[in-house]
């Protein structure tokens, strides 16, 4: 699809990574930012529970989205942070004293200081064994933290009410929307989910933007030229995995904060936080950043109204994705962009021919 | 003293039964160059299987897994050609995986069950000092030894076993030795369904089952198979029986520690010896 | 006598066209020679034929029936064996397991046995048991080659037989063909050195980018000519 004018010597090229949408999006983006924040005053606390759930199921997503689809380490055990950031908040709230609201950041930053003897030792591993790799030391978390009778051991902790009331605002919010105190915790919650979320894709968003963004995606589509051409390869995945769990355990944190009750078996669980954020990334569409966004919408549609079916409901998530896999193997946001050609987070870098009078056409040469 | 060497030959036989379950998952591997993700529910799905036959026809199980042997066969068969001959095949077992759980879980229910054998099942051999060992365990060891054994000479005294190694070294200059490569893996996968229905026979007569255990079983066959070192079969047998091992003597320090152990054995060996301990020459 | 015909054989690697429309025949009992650059589409041909890379159903006609739609699996039981570029053993097997292999699909048991490539190529019989990657890359394509004749073919393709191997050493792999042709094999050999090749050739096929810039007999194609078939005007 090159522009039939190669005789010209004077053509020059540029990079432009902005597509057809995104100036509209961006609009668009702020405005349901400022619909989100004001949710509260006039949503309903089933409502803003139910936004919790789909905010910290779509950033678990866009971690395990760009650790999968764009570094191409397709862990299965990313439940291992949620567990750990959940743990360490509970650690440092009932024990160390410290506030919720601090305390999850902490709660990130610890996640991702044991990401790195955890990569030391799974990136031994390739494909499947990486993933497997990944599972065991899940478990081996699940299984130190049944351990610790300080946290309840096996059957868990919960989180005592001096804590819960301790997180900053409660006050403030119950006040401003009329409401009681459970009410206005999950305000708060909301707001800091939505925050968590809002900096989880602003952050994936720079990230695949940068320069190590681009090294990114030939990681993603082929590693051994992306060798070859002089990208340290283990560096940025081991960034990628750090990074990734350091969000993951923040959001670890958020998740059993607002649930105030923490196990083992819930912290750790392969089916919450991992089986159910694979399938919202590749229903949605791997390796697009809109792709979990789309997934984790379906996803909690599903779950809201589905789930009461229990094992007929998993059976329906497992048919769903072979469908999906074999059909649309590029996902629900990959046949809705390949057929509009459309792109909300513009990540891709395209070539762009400049003519002689510097009128930018946009010719893309593939 | 009679505590620590009780526990070695506990951990040696059931290694025999983790070395069971591995060699399923080694020959899928050696074959098809896959790991099967979804290798632990088919031995849960192979177990209910014989449960069915054993109930249904009012057979003891270790004649009720003659009938489901055939039948597991041919599932394997349709698995491969229906499923995972496409090219994405391998993404579909985490899917694949889960459905088994929840179509057993729906069918069966989440109760725990278990293959009864009578007498046999308490039948054990005093080896004296005070140390015996169960029967049963036995010939789980002794099942896989064989079933270990089988596979050795297929692999490397057969033309079929020169047909799996030739198209697991290089799948496009197998075909240009006439090698029908879909009907290869299908063979291979039908054979790891006979492997993984005689490990399901031990696993139910040796402890509860119930549809959600296939993914720890996966952890143990898997650890089993990198412990011991890829692409050999005696490996995957001193995988198992290090992972049994590590597990029972975990056990006698704490009972609880028993899984963790041998996590731990599993990690300790990536770290210091990544190809596993007897891993074959070449990879 | 024509056994085997190629008609517009056209194939393409993703959007990128390595071949277009090639036409060529194949006699029984004839050795031809494919010549041209690196990338003039050489492999490609040889590989379209024995199945291993799509092309158009009526494009490749081995005694006048249509195989362009045929798996590589069934080409060589119909009789078409391919030497791959780079020899492409198996590391698994042993030089002995290597040959057996050859002979997984074959449909009679002569004229090559075992024993018969053993004495074509005695070095193999000392290294039979040997993993192959231990071998020299002449013994490797003499094994390469066993490998491929013990499928019983009637037509070997061979695809750059005598890359990076040593002068001498590919004289000797040279040495081992009018047995094979006199075994009544057609032969086709791709070659990027052409002076082997033109000496055993009947015909001679020259590729550039993909297209036929020449054919003729070694005898009647001048020196002129072949170079600019090969390197283009």
């Amino acid at each position: 699809m090159m522009d039939a004018d190669p005789a010209k010597p004077t053509q020059a090229f540029g990079i432009d990574t902005a597509g057809r949408a995104p100036r509209l999006a961006v609009a668009a983006a702020g405005v349901i930012l400022l619909v989100l924040v004001l949710l509260p005053a006039f949503a309903g606390r089933n409502l803003i529970q139910d936004m919790i759930f789909l905010f910290y199921m779509l950033a678990l997503a866009q971690c395990w989205n760009l650790l999968a689809g764009y570094a191409g380490l397709m862990s299965v055990g990313q439940q291992a942070f949620v567990g750990l950031g959940g743990y360490l908040l509970f650690a440092l709230t009932l024990l160390g004293g410290i506030n919720p609201l601090l305390a999850i950041p902490i709660a990130g930053l610890v996640s991702a200081l044991f990401a790195f003897p955890s990569a030391l030792i799974v990136f031994r591993l390739r494909g499947a064994y990486f993933a497997i790799g990944t599972w065991v030391v899940a478990e081996v978390y699940r299984l130190v933290f049944a351990q610790f009778k300080a946290l309840g051991g096996g059957t868990g902790a919960s989180l005592a009410p001096s804590v819960t009331s301790s997180v900053p605002g409660i006050e403030w919010v119950k006040t401003l929307f009329d409401v009681r105190t459970p009410a206005a915790r999950d305000i708060i919650s909301y707001w800091l989910a939505l925050a968590l979320i809002a900096g989880t894709l602003a952050f994936v968003y720079l990230v695949l933007r940068s320069r190590r963004g681009l090294a990114l995606g030939t990681l993603r589509d082929h590693e051994g030229a992306a060798a070859s051409l002089g990208v340290d390869i283990y560096r940025i995945k081991l960034a990628v995995y750090v990074a990734s769990a350091g969000m993951t355990g923040m959001v670890g944190a958020l998740i059993y904060l607002q649930k105030a009750r923490i196990s083992p078996d819930s912290a750790f669980s392969v089916l919450d936080w991992t089986a159910y954020v694979i399938f919202i990334t590749v229903i949605g569409g791997i390796g697009t950043m809109e792709g979990p966004v789309v997934g984790a919408i379906i996803f909690y549609l599903m779950q809201r109204y589905l789930a009461d079916f229990g094992a007929a409901y998993l059976i329906l998530l497992g048919t769903l994705g072979i469908l999906v896999m074999l059909f649309a193997p590029r996902g629900l946001w990959g046949l809705i962009s390949e057929r509009y050609d459309l792109t909300l987070f513009p990540t891709r870098r395209r070539l762009v021919i400049l003519t002689r009078d510097s009128d930018r056409g946009k010719v893309t040469a593939k | 003293m009679t505590g620590w060497l009780d526990a070695l030959i506990q951990g040696v036989l059931l290694g025999g039964l983790y070395a069971l379950f591995a060699a399923g998952l080694s020959l899928i591997f050696g074959v098809m160059r896959l790991v099967n993700l979804a290798h632990g529910d088919l031995i849960v799905l192979a177990a209910f299987a014989i449960l069915l036959a054993a109930s249904k026809l009012g057979l003891d199980p270790f004649v009720a897994v003659l009938v489901a042997l055939p039948v597991m066969f041919v599932i394997g068969l349709a698995l491969q050609y229906v499923l995972l001959n496409r090219t994405l095949g391998r993404d579909l077992l985490p899917p694949l995986s889960i459905i088994i759980q929840n179509g057993l879980l729906q069918i069966f229910s989440a109760d725990s069950q278990r293959l009864r054998s009578g007498a046999i099942e308490t039948a054990s051999i005093a080896l004296g000092g005070g140390i015996a060992v169960g029967v049963v365990p036995l010939l789980t060891l002794l099942s896989a030894i064989a079933v270990i054994v089988f596979l050795n000479l297929l692999f490397y005294h057969t033309p079929l076993g020169r047909a799996f190694r030739a198209t697991s070294d290089d799948l496009e200059v197998a075909q240009l030795m006439g090698i029908d490569v879909s009907r290869i893996f299908a063979i291979a996968m039908g054979l790891a369904f006979i492997v993984i229905t005689i490990a399901a026979l031990y696993l139910g007569l040796r402890a509860n089952f119930d549809p959600t255990i296939g993914p720890a079983r996966l952890l143990y066959a898997f650890e089993a198979v990198i412990i011991g070192g890829l692409g050999s079969f005696w490996g995957t047998l001193a995988g198992g029986i290090v992972l049994g091992m590590a597990q029972t003597i975990g056990a006698r320090i704490d009972p609880e520690w028993q899984i963790l152990s041998g996590h731990l054995a599993f990690l300790t060996v990536l770290v210091l010896k990544p190809r596993g301990l007897f891993p074959r020459a070449l990879d | 006598m024509l056994l085997l015909r190629t008609r517009k054989l056209t194939a393409f690697y993703g959007d990128f066209q390595a071949l277009y429309g090639i036409d060529t025949t194949l006699d029984a009992g004839e050795t031809i020679a494919i010549i041209g650059a690196n990338g003039a589409g050489k492999s490609t041909f040889v590989k379209a034929i024995a199945g291993l890379i799509q092309r158009p159903a009526d494009s490749v006609l081995l005694d006048g029936k249509p195989i362009g739609s045929r798996a590589a699996a069934d080409i060589v039981r119909l009789g078409v064996a391919l030497v791959p570029e780079g020899r492409r053993l198996f590391p698994s097997l042993t030089v002995e397991e290597n040959l057996l292999i050859g002979g997984y699909g074959r449909k009679t048991a002569w004229p090559w046995s075992l024993d018969r490539v053993y004495s074509l190529f005695p070095i193999l019989k000392e290294r039979r048991s040997s993993a192959t990657p231990t071998l020299s890359g002449g013994q490797q394509q003499m094994a390469a080659l066993g490998r491929a004749l013990m499928s019983n073919p009637r037509i070997l393709l061979c695809d750059e037989i005598s890359l990076g191997l040593a002068p001498i050493v590919i004289s000797d792999i040279y040495a081992a063909l009018p047995q094979i042709k006199a075994e009544g094999t057609s032969v086709v050999l791709v070659e990027q050195d052409i002076v082997q090749a033109m000496k055993v050739a009947d015909r001679v096929y020259c590729f550039q980018e993909g297209r036929l810039s020449l054919a003729g007999s070694p005898q009647e194609l001048t020196r002129e000519q072949i170079h600019r078939a090969y390197f283009g005007s």
